[in-house]
């Protein structure tokens, strides 16, 4: 224990020295450039929030339209066939069975969970027995699995 | 390069600043952009996102200078801004979907230009230290370098003590990793890729 302490203390102290040599970071623009860049970026804003607006009266008018001539072809029309779609054991099957929500707090509760049982499994080898850290250590695995799988879905919903 | 929680600002040149007035707001610029540019840096890899994050901080800085009250130093004050200004970058999707990808692609070390001019040990640890993953960069270097509590730390990712606890144990066990020779490193080698790019 008291190794990893020297060790972790030596490193704090390259850390301290990387930060000390540091040279002063090189700026691509000054004062002017940052009100340059802020008035640029807030005009992309707006022309994007007025294209946004635009495309969003477009559908409605859309809709609104098709509303319109569907209530005239309905009127018109002399006898309505309804047809029912049949719903067999097929059909069922190829509903979607995936539910899409943020996993956020999915992700910081695994990963606090196990932040904790870390936590506890460092207490455990220092002062308790082997089941507890056996214990523990069944549990964090459980967890970790759980994690990569949330992890690995999310991956692949952003990149797919 | 003088550090950004030391940095102080006189009052008058505040007083002209919050009055809006352009010299005075020019040179509160010139005395943290670059410092405030540093700290983001370290913690945010890519140059492109540093410099997009040093806007919004400079910007929410310039909004808010009136919110300062003085009972720490201007620079602790920005410091502050420009930490919480990175933790919202990292929480959004589209950084954690760029990290993922390129920890696909292994992106080549991107640090700083002035790294020739430093020792070599120097030099791996800064590379040690670009590769780990962008919150424990964070987690590591707000508590071993700006001194931040495990308490401040847990409060500015709303996350728990364990978690800035678990995150740091296994900064320093990564960078120790990468830093030693394999046979050096001995035990406690994390697992690889357990919360990286989150």
């Amino acid at each position: 224990m008291d190794t990893e302490e020297t060790r972790d203390d030596e490193l704090v102290g390259r850390l301290k020295r990387l930060d000390a040599a540091a040279a002063p970071a090189e700026l691509n623009f000054g004062y002017e450039g940052l009100i340059d860049r802020h008035a640029t970026r807030r005009r992309r804003a707006r022309r994007q929030h007025a294209l946004a607006r635009g495309t969003a009266s477009l559908l409605v008018v859309a809709m609104v339209g098709v509303g319109v001539w569907r209530f005239d072809q309905e009127q018109g029309a002399q006898t309505v066939e309804v047809i029912r779609p049949e719903i067999t054991s097929d059909s069922r099957a190829t509903q979607p069975r995936i539910v899409r929500a943020d996993t956020y707090f999915a992700v910081a509760a695994l990963e606090d969970h196990i932040a904790s049982i870390d936590d506890a499994l460092n207490d455990a080898r220092l002062g308790r027995g082997t089941d507890e850290v056996a214990r523990l250590e069944s549990t964090r695995a459980l967890l970790v699995d759980s994690y990569t799988r949330v992890r690995y879905a999310e991956m692949v919903n952003a990149n797919y | 390069m003088q550090r950004l929680a030391e940095i102080q600002v006189p009052d008058d040149e505040l007083r002209a600043a919050r009055a809006g007035d352009a010299a005075a707001r020019s040179a509160l610029f010139q005395r943290v952009a670059p410092a405030t540019l540093g700290i983001i840096r370290r913690l945010v890899a890519q140059r492109a996102m540093a410099e997009d994050l040093l806007q919004d901080t400079l910007i929410a800085m310039f909004e808010h200078l009136d919110d300062f009250r003085g009972e720490a130093p201007f620079g602790v004050w920005v410091r502050s801004i420009a930490v919480s200004r990175c933790l919202m970058a990292f929480r959004s999707p589209w950084h954690r979907a760029r990290v993922a990808l390129e920890s696909w692609t292994e992106e080549s070390w991107t640090g700083p230009a002035e790294a020739e001019s430093r020792t070599s040990d120097l030099i791996d640890l800064d590379r040690a230290l670009a590769k780990l993953p962008p919150v424990t960069r964070t987690v590591v270097w707000l508590y071993d370098v700006e001194g931040w509590s495990h308490d401040e730390i847990a409060k500015a990712f709303d996350r728990t003590v364990s978690f800035s606890k678990s995150q740091l144990a296994r900064g320093h066990a990564r960078l120790r990793c990468d830093l030693l020779p394999p046979v050096q490193s001995g035990l406690g080698i994390p697992l690889r890729s357990e919360f990286d790019g989150h």
